[in-house]
């Protein structure tokens, strides 16, 4: 997933314990996890996950994939692509539309 | 030990034990053949877990869909036979194992890749099962394996049972499982979009039939059925215990709540937080974003 740093991406990460952020920390350097996590089970439950659950979101906040257990890497990329794709394409002929201008 | 032996003698937990032997000369019974093939099956080597190799998986999968014809043969040649359910039961999970093993192998093999054996076991089990325990009260253990299955004659015959059954508890893990059955081959067809090079895999697993069948009823179609199922099991059934604990109308209810609310094409609902640095955390920030929202744990 490194090259799509550059990309309209984020990944989030959402612990499934309810960690104060001092101890979701250690937790993540331990873990070596580097990308911004937030710590709860109230959202674990709500989103109805169990680990690794993975959610995908389009830049209109809609959900477009859910897997429960790893559907595999290609498909991870596969997803994002797809949707980072779609959405410079979008973004262009908003900016080439005179009407938005 | 010596006293322990006969106390489960008395309590009747030796069956199996003692089933496993042929006495000379007496007929074989359901039990002693059961046991014989169970032994057999356990003695299988390599099995899939230990087997290196593509080819010794490949084997190890046609030994395993052998066997779930074989406990099914069994169960036929005693229909009288208060265990015959049981035996079509472990024919069913055998299936089950035969099916995940070779979704395991997609990942696992590089040449050569098992395919499900065209024996039509699991037609000929849901036949015995309608012929012989469609108004049995037990029906609910092997409609409960089901929905770990991948087999079109499941979803015929939980629909079967629905209709049919007398008894509401085993209408209601039907209609639930009918429904977690079908979600799971919903989600299957999923991940065609991402990985188109699965199709020719999953029309092998679901058979050609079934795999277009499922294709034509689009993304909608599928989860429309599966709501609808899962509606009926809450407001008909909602009362009806769950044998791993819990009454089938909550767990349909939370199913439904996440179609509906957590499901594919739903808008994201917002997650307010502090992050590792304890600063607050939005995911509606993230707007314009594509963004990959990842549940994990250090266990």
């Amino acid at each position: 997933m490194k090259h799509l740093a550059q990309k309209p991406f984020a990944l989030i990460g959402v612990n499934i314990f309810d960690y104060e952020p001092k101890k979701l920390k250690e937790v993540m350097d331990k873990e070596q996890i580097t990308w911004r996590s937030i710590a709860s089970q109230a959202v674990t439950s709500r989103w109805n996950a169990g680990t690794p659950t993975y959610y995908v979101i389009d830049v209109k906040g809609v959900i477009r994939y859910k897997w429960v257990g790893s559907p595999g890497e290609k498909a991870i990329d596969g997803a994002l692509e797809k949707l980072i794709r779609q959405a410079e394409i979008d973004a262009k002929s908003l900016r080439g539309d005179p009407a938005e201008k | 030990m010596r006293f322990i032996i006969p106390l489960f003698a008395f309590l009747g937990l030796d069956t199996a034990v003692r089933g496993a032997e042929p006495r000379a000369g007496a007929p074989e019974t359901l039990a002693q053949e059961y046991q014989k093939v169970l032994k057999e099956s356990g003695q299988v080597r390599p099995g899939f877990r230990d087997a290196k190799t593509d080819e010794e998986r490949k084997q190890a999968v046609e030994a395993t869909g052998e066997f779930a014809r074989r406990f099914v043969k069994l169960a036929e040649k005693y229909p009288n036979d208060p265990m015959a359910l049981e035996v079509v039961t472990r024919a069913v999970t055998t299936m089950n194992g035969e099916d995940s093993a070779i979704t395991m192998s997609w990942v696992m093999n590089k040449s050569v890749f098992p395919s499900r054996s065209e024996d039509g076991a699991a037609a000929e089990a849901t036949a015995l099962l309608v012929r012989d325990h469609l108004r049995s009260e037990k029906l609910g253990v092997v409609v409960e394996r089901m929905r770990y299955g991948t087999r079109q004659e499941y979803e015929t015959f939980l629909h079967r049972v629905i209709k049919d059954s007398p008894h509401k508890e085993v209408r209601g893990m039907a209609c639930l499982c009918l429904a977690q059955f079908l979600n799971s081959q919903s989600k299957r067809l999923d991940l065609l979009d991402v990985r188109p090079e699965l199709a020719i895999r999953y029309q092998e697993l679901l058979g050609k039939d079934y795999y277009e069948r499922l294709q034509r009823k689009g993304r909608d179609g599928r989860i429309k059925e599966i709501e609808t199922l899962l509606e009926q099991a809450a407001a008909k059934y909602g009362d009806v215990a769950m044998p791993w604990g819990g009454p089938v109308g909550e767990q349909a209810s939370r199913e439904l709540f996440e179609l509906r609310h957590f499901g594919v094409g739903k808008p994201a609902e917002d997650i307010l937080g502090d992050d590792q640095d304890g600063k607050p955390f939005k995911l509606s920030d993230y707007r314009g974003k594509v963004v990959l929202l990842y549940f994990w744990s250090e266990y």
